[in-house]
């Protein structure tokens, strides 16, 4: 793939209004999220734009593309395990390659290594990420879709299940990274209590060197790197060697029978329900995508706690601003540009606001004013196309209602009775008009909050935490407050 | 000679209502229960009585709302102005006066000068008043001039336009209602929120609401930001459910200015809470709902270890 010419706007203006978009956000920075981005494009091909503002990053696709993928590989799972088997032999392929890379930053530590060694590290590095990420992706692809087309599976064989056992039956029967890291100190202060090794702190923390070097990456996160150290781990050690030794040799059996004890359950009810084989492969596929979910964040978390030391090196030895070198593309810390005030420079108004759009010629970066424009132009059209909007349960019940949008109380006089109350947030003012409204729905707060409390209180359906009603919803239109399930439907337009 | 002006959390108790309020009253009970509530000190319902009556000022309020039409919304709003005004502008009498400078004195001898000022109402007047801590409190208060203020702005608040109308349509006498304010000492939290001993969602009393965010819990109880959720079995503090939010701000003190303000959280990517202060907040909680004997609605706050600022029963509960 390579860097192209941007396009021009009004093709990507236009783009962005004949397409419904899926978003993704997190919290991260571009230097950990530029190529992953980029390898998605490889695997779903279709455009997609990612925005970056701060620490927020945004990817929107095309979620016709994504939905249509999705229900294709479920199709072709009904019957068999064969393509999602076959998916993740190549996935585990290209994880081993990207693990022995890790063994050898981790034999040659980045800070001892010369400016040209790390600049070629990073050569080598880019390109496996890139190929890591065009083939992990098919999980994300039933993101938008995976419970609908779950239930209509379900449906599809006329079988009934609760909650509770459709969890049951998806659930990773695997052990995390997080699990077996806890398994491995449990086997730690086994040993320790076996060979009834010194227990003075010293002691413990050389024990804990290489469980510390195994496990430095697991408290990273998509926006911190923070590498663990033996002392980290001390305390958490140090609790488990009060238990004695059967206490022990039974905490670590019950956390290693775990996948097996998931296994039966499922099993139990698999029989007992009488599943036919053709679900049972469908329930198969969907348990294996939440594992590749987990084993995708373990090589993540390492991936970016590299990234960062390498930039942290150079921040040092080029004496710039690490903030700064985080909103670089890998590729882009060489020698030469770093060297360069221009590229430093550059990197400060990405800071304000900077896009990348892909597709299939290839990716293009805007930065400043320009990628502000579009990224409006992005957020004006995904208010105006969804269709659902999703938040939390905070008053049970179902209403419909005609949307009205309040930003303060300057808006107060277009409420009328019955009509469904939209706000970021509420304030003991408001209360006159959730008293007559259908039901109230807030961009943020939780169960405690304001206005949770009050639509308990008035008995009225209410959904919390939707972070873009506000934005997504119109005023005028007709739609479904459906608070069980935590969804705003639109009905009906505004007419 | 005890002060009718001033009591100290120790000397109140629950049953207190009249005198300091249902949340001065509330956070003396728990104060007597060795519940770690920060020291503070209520200035009582009948220094506000004294306050109005000192200079006359009660008979001119009377006067003022004595002829008005509350439906008439210009001219409410303008002697709702007026009496705010007058209200703020009022100096203290001299011995009520002293008697707030000494218990402040006493409560920042530790060399913190920061408070929390609090209203608590004597009565339910206004329904949405009752609604978790939407009665004024201003928070990070600094030097007693301050401290007056803010007492002043909780006085006035009984004298909205709203409070007003409320009162009017309900045939509520405006001189009856009275109002106490609660000076407290201020944490600094690192951490704060809201904890149900009942998930008031499905009404089960096995299950507890946890939330909490970065900075002070106010942020929380307003919703103006979205907290973790964490839903609980009350007997063994198991997690049930939980959802975490991306925190993006949170409300901090201001090191330099000392002023309360939104700032970004560079960590909001992360659990707000760990397991160790969800297992000691259940158990809190559990303490905490045994002593009243009904479901509470806590705010809570983390510094050096966790704090309680107020407990009232659930509302909603079937």
């Amino acid at each position: 793939m390579v860097f192209c010419m941007i396009p021009s706007f009004e093709h990507l203006r236009t783009l962005i209004q004949t397409n419904q978009w899926f978003r993704q956000a997190a919290a991260s920075r571009p230097l950990y999220l530029w190529t992953p981005v980029r390898g998605v494009a490889l695997e779903v091909q279709c455009p997609i734009f990612f925005f970056s503002k701060g620490t927020l990053c945004e990817g929107y696709l095309v979620e016709e593309v994504l939905n249509a993928k999705a229900q294709a590989f479920l199709e072709q799972s009904r019957h068999t395990r064969e393509p999602i088997d076959r998916y993740l032999v190549t996935f585990h392929h290209i994880a081993q390659e990207l693990n022995d890379f890790f063994a050898a930053i981790q034999n040659n530590p980045i800070s001892k290594r010369t400016n040209t060694e790390i600049f070629q590290l990073l050569q080598t590095f880019d390109p496996l990420i890139l190929r890591f990420w065009s083939h992990n992706w098919l999980c994300d692809m039933f993101d938008p879709q995976g419970d609908v087309l779950l239930q209509s599976e379900l449906k599809r064989n006329q079988i009934a299940l609760s909650a509770e056992e459709i969890a049951l039956v998806t659930t990773p029967q695997h052990l995390n990274f997080l699990e077996k890291c806890h398994v491995d100190l449990c086997r730690l202060a086994l040993a320790i209590c076996n060979e009834r090794h010194d227990r003075t702190d010293e002691a413990l923390l050389l024990q804990l060197i290489s469980h510390a070097n195994k496990y430095a990456y697991v408290q990273n996160s998509w926006l911190v790197v923070k590498v663990l150290e033996p002392s980290d781990f001390l305390a958490q050690l140090k609790e488990l060697l009060l238990k004695d030794e059967t206490t022990l040799k039974h905490t670590l059996r019950e956390l290693e029978e775990k996948p097996l004890r998931l296994l039966r359950e499922t099993e139990r009810l698999l029989t007992s329900k009488n599943i036919p084989t053709e679900l049972r492969s469908v329930f198969y596929l969907f348990t294996k995508l939440s594992e590749l979910r987990d084993v995708r964040k373990e090589y993540m978390l390492q991936t970016n706690q590299y990234l960062y030391q390498c930039a942290q090196v150079l921040a040092e030895r080029y004496h710039v601003a690490l903030a700064d070198l985080l909103l670089a593309l890998p590729l882009e810390l060489t020698e030469k540009n770093l060297t360069h005030v221009e590229f430093i420079t550059r990197l400060k108004t990405r800071a304000l606001s900077h896009a990348l759009f892909i597709d299939e010629n290839g990716y293009s970066l805007l930065e400043g004013s320009d990628a502000q424009t579009l990224s409006n132009a992005m957020h004006r059209a995904y208010a105006g196309t969804t269709q659902e909007l999703k938040g939390h349960c905070a008053s049970q019940g179902k209403a419909e209602g005609v949307v009205r949008i309040i930003l303060s109380e300057t808006h107060f006089s277009k409420f009328h009775k019955g009509d469904v109350l939209v706000a970021p947030m509420t304030r003991p003012e408001y209360v006159p008009l959730m008293q007559r409204a259908s039901a109230i729905v807030t961009d943020e707060g939780g169960l405690t909050s304001h206005a949770a409390v009050i639509a308990r209180e008035l008995g009225i359906p209410c959904i919390i935490g939707t972070k873009l009603a506000t934005k997504k919803l119109c005023d005028g239109q007709r739609v479904e407050v459906d608070a069980d399930l935590g969804m705003v439907r639109v009905l009906e337009e505004k007419t | 000679m005890k002060s009718s002006y001033i009591r100290w959390f120790e000397e109140v108790r629950k049953g207190d209502i009249a005198v300091v309020g249902g949340k001065g009253a509330s956070l003396g009970e728990l104060y007597a229960n060795h519940i770690s509530v920060p020291n503070g000190f209520c200035i009582t319902a009948q220094a506000y009585a004294y306050f109005l009556l000192a200079e006359g000022l009660q008979d001119t309020i009377r006067e003022l709302l004595a002829p008005l039409d509350p439906e008439n919304t210009a001219k409410l709003e303008k002697v709702s102005h007026t009496i705010q005004d007058l209200i703020l502008k009022q100096k203290f009498p001299l011995d009520l006066r002293e008697q707030i400078d000494a218990a402040y004195n006493v409560l920042t001898e530790d060399g913190n000068p920061f408070v929390a000022v609090r209203s608590s109402a004597t009565a339910e007047d206004l329904p949405e008043a009752s609604f978790a801590g939407q009665q004024d409190t201003f928070l990070n208060i600094q030097g007693i001039d301050y401290v007056y203020r803010y007492v002043q702005r909780c006085f006035a608040s009984l004298f909205t336009a709203r409070a007003i109308y409320y009162r009017s349509r309900h045939h509520f006498d405006h001189n009856q209602v009275l109002i106490s304010v609660v000076i407290q000492k201020m944490i600094d939290a690192r951490k704060a929120g809201v904890m149900f001993t009942a998930n008031p969602i499905n009404n089960s009393r096995d299950e507890m609401v946890i939330e909490g965010a970065f900075g002070l819990g106010e942020a929380v109880v307003s919703g103006s930001l979205t907290p973790d959720t964490y839903i609980l079995r009350k007997t063994n503090a198991k997690i049930l459910q939980k959802h975490i939010s991306i925190q993006e701000w949170g409300l901090f003190r201001n090191p330099i200015t000392g002023i309360t303000e939104e700032q970004p959280v560079p960590h909001g990517q992360e659990e707000v809470l760990t397991g160790d202060e969800l297992q000691e907040l259940c158990a809190l909680g559990r303490q905490i709902e045994e002593h009243y004997g009904s479901p509470q609605d806590i705010e809570w706050a983390i510094y050096d270890k966790v704090y309680v600022l107020q407990s009232r029963p659930i509302t909603t509960l079937k």
